[in-house]
């Protein structure tokens, strides 16, 4: 199961940063480089999957990020900024779902700034799914976990 | 056909500033999420096929979820095109210039 969640997760990843934002990682693993400066997002799971993505990305990176997908020279707005962490975590999260449940039978959150550190699973009975990415893009890193319990 | 690029752009935060924003700005094509607050796509693509003013405008859902009872619904609620996330420029440009031309074709 773990490793199956962690396929999809990445999977999701990589096709989100190359189709919407142009972007490559440098690293597949960057689980031992420390964030700076992380910019957290959270969105929460229900239905068919009740569970958590939590998303951190590093200023810098995320800045590089919003360039590419606008287009511009220019750093984008703190407004810009937010928006994109969100849509990109949604995506995502949504992708995810769709290649290992049954997306149209989970409701996802909005997503929503955060805390940095990723909360614990809310009440949760029954055994957990997880998975973790960590990725260097350029200007820093990306790390997404993620906890799920199947209703079924 | 004229270029995309000539085109205007207004961006909705959700499905019911989309509708206040239709009454001032006519456009051509509709590109919808569907988990929005507020109103969601589902809610809004039924509120535009109610409206005999702006029924025809053709919607494309823009979304995560790219599973075929998600595709169905929004079809049958009144979406001309589906788009599943992530998508590139290509796909983007090719909905916009296929229900252009098909609305010129009806014309």
């Amino acid at each position: 199961m773990k490793t199956e969640l962690q396929q999809a997760m990445r999977g999701a990843t990589v096709a989100v940063l190359e189709t919407m934002f142009f972007s490559e990682p440098i690293l597949q693993d960057a689980s031992e480089i420390p964030h700076i400066n992380p910019l957290p997002c959270d969105i929460e799971c229900s239905g068919a999957e009740d569970g958590i993505f939590h998303v951190l990305l590093d200023h810098e990176a995320l800045l590089q990020l919003c360039r590419a997908f606008y287009g511009d020279d220019e750093d984008p707005s703190e407004k810009r900024q937010h928006e994109v962490l969100c849509e990109f975590t949604n995506m995502v999260a949504g992708s995810t779902l769709s290649s290992y449940a049954t997306l149209h039978a989970c409701r996802l959150s909005p997503p929503s700034l955060c805390n940095p550190e990723p909360q614990p699973a809310k009440l949760m009975t029954g055994p957990l799914d997880s998975a973790s990415v960590a990725l260097l893009l350029e200007g820093g890193v990306l790390s997404i976990t993620c906890q799920l319990r199947s209703a079924a | 056909m004229t270029s995309l690029e000539t085109r205007s752009v207004y961006e909705a935060e959700n499905g019911q500033q989309a509708l206040e924003m239709l009454e001032e700005h006519p456009v051509e094509v509709i590109f919808s999420d569907i988990n929005m607050p507020v109103m969601d796509g589902a809610a809004f693509v039924r509120e535009l096929s109610h409206d005999e003013s702006k029924r025809k405008i053709p919607v494309v859902v823009v979304s995560t979820d790219n599973s075929t009872e998600r595709r169905e619904e929004m079809r049958a609620l009144g979406a001309k095109g589906y788009i599943a996330k992530p998508f590139s420029p290509e796909q983007l440009e090719y909905e916009v210039v296929r229900l252009l031309w098909e609305a010129s074709d009806e014309n």
